[in-house]
């Protein structure tokens, strides 16, 4: 069967954010490679280090990052369905999850004791990470629209053993606002934002033929909607992350210019442990603000990951 | 959301039904009933009043971790429960070894000889949730979505 190729107008557009040749090459080829086995140790149900210990009996495990020993992968070809079928994922020892959709929680780091709102959590690999994080303390909203998708997320805060959650059923933007008017406020929110899905080509060929760019400016513009809500509901000096599975920009630093530009916040640092590139400051005839440059890029090519977009903002004083 | 939140009364007569059963003695900071006799237990900092003012302006529908059911004569530890609680449990515990287990995560249940009643299943440090016995069987409560499905 022929492989899938990017329509021409996002090929156009990658081109345009990966000028190097070779780049966009490299690119090309990785997106059609399946992605690697990376699965995040449970610390709610066991130690990284007896998981690992258990694994490595049966499987060539590898812990990547020294700081986080949570983090494995399995370096060998998996039967299907091998990894959600073994005790230890029915037990909840260990989640199923692309090292770069990690890398938001970790950015956004939740403590023991704090609030947290989690707006599109489902199907919860963030929303477990950030529990386990938490240890079960404080308290976790979890937010997201549809009840078939709550459902998946319900069943998933169940086996990773989650007891300090609040599932939610509601549109982001109306949550947050009616929140943010009874006053409950969170220390930290983690906006994953419903997205293109252009870093997922690997795992889902289907974006390949489901890319519009009509899509990418509608989400834009929701995207921004929701982050201008979230924000309201932030105390002040907390941190929202706003992430993506996607490379447009329109739908990365042209909504955290929006929210840079709109409301009193301060882009800040990050800090992860996959290679990654500054963010974009023009695209297509917009200028965005320097401060960009401070979000993350994650490209496939250059982890051997799927791809991804993070930036972290601090709120700098109350949003009337 | 409709939840039934236990009183300090409640909550002392679960803790001693389930001490009596299993050897438990410590539960969750909140514990409540949902429909079907279900009772979950949540661990968060939110007040049983910061929760219904919560519930006023969102659509809350689940609170924290499904631990356990009333059956007709014993308490019954849901599958996740078993594992939060498995450092307390000091009675009525069934090990197995891998060929049960085997059956029993496919959702099988086990032919064994035993005293009627309901029992955690343990195979090593591990926790399979709870079983109930005749006599003869040990009747399988493996939630189906937790079963290994083939091979």
């Amino acid at each position: 069967m022929a492989k899938p190729q990017m329509k021409p107008l996002f090929e156009e557009r990658m081109k345009k954010l990966l000028l190097d040749e070779k780049d966009f090459n490299d690119f090309n080829e990785i997106i059609h490679i399946k992605p690697l086995n990376y699965i995040r140790c449970n610390t709610l149900k066991i130690s990284c280090n007896d998981l690992f210990e258990r694994l490595s009996k049966r499987w060539n495990v590898v812990r990547p990052f020294e700081k986080y020993p949570e983090i494995m992968l399995v370096e060998q070809e998996l039967k299907p369905g091998e990894l959600g079928n073994a005790i230890e994922h029915i037990l909840g020892y260990y989640y199923i999850q692309e090292v770069c959709s990690m890398m938001s929680v970790i950015a956004l780091d939740p403590k023991e004791n704090e609030r947290v709102l989690d707006i599109c959590a489902s199907p919860g690999s963030k929303t477990t990470q950030i529990a386990d994080k938490m240890q079960n303390s404080g308290t976790l909203i979890a937010n997201d629209l549809k009840l078939d998708r709550l459902r998946i997320l319900s069943a998933n805060l169940e086996r990773c053993g989650v007891m300090n959650s609040v599932v939610t059923r509601n549109d982001g933007v109306g949550l947050c606002s009616r929140l943010a008017k009874d006053n409950f406020k969170f220390d930290k929110i983690l906006l994953d934002a419903p997205c293109s899905g252009e870093g997922t080509l690997r795992s889902s060929s289907k974006t390949f033929l489901m890319w519009n760019v009509k899509v990418v400016e509608k989400l834009s513009r929701e995207q921004k909607k929701l982050i201008a809500n979230a924000l309201k509901c932030l105390k002040v000096g907390g941190t929202i992350v706003y992430s993506t599975c996607t490379h447009s920009p329109e739908e990365n630093e042209g909504v955290v210019n929006f929210a840079m530009k709109n409301f009193p916040v301060q882009i800040e640092e990050i800090y992860l442990p996959l290679k990654f590139r500054i963010g974009v400051i023009s695209w297509n005839g917009e200028e965005y603000s320097k401060e960009m440059e401070k979000c993350a890029r994650i490209y496939p090519q250059d982890n051997n990951s799927e791809g991804f977009f993070v930036a972290k903002l601090k709120l700098l004083e109350e949003i009337k | 959301m409709k939840v039934e939140f236990y009183n300090s009364k409640k909550r002392k007569e679960l803790i001693e039904k389930l001490n009596s059963q299993f050897g438990v003695k410590t539960l969750p900071t909140i514990i409540f009933e949902t429909g079907r006799e279900k009772i979950r237990g949540f661990s968060g900092d939110l007040t049983i009043d910061e929760i219904y003012a919560l519930n006023k302006i969102t659509n809350i529908e689940f609170i924290g971790l499904y631990l356990f059911s009333q059956g007709l004569q014993d308490m019954r530890i849901s599958f996740d429960g078993t594992t939060l609680l498995k450092s307390q449990f000091e009675h009525n515990v069934l090990s197995i070894d891998d060929d049960q287990l085997d059956k029993w995560i496919r959702g099988n249940s086990l032919n064994m000889t035993v005293k009627s009643g309901m029992y955690i299943i343990k195979h090593n440090d591990d926790v399979f949730g709870c079983g109930i016995s005749d006599g003869h069987n040990i009747i399988n409560f493996v939630p189906k979505e937790r079963r290994i499905k083939k091979g």
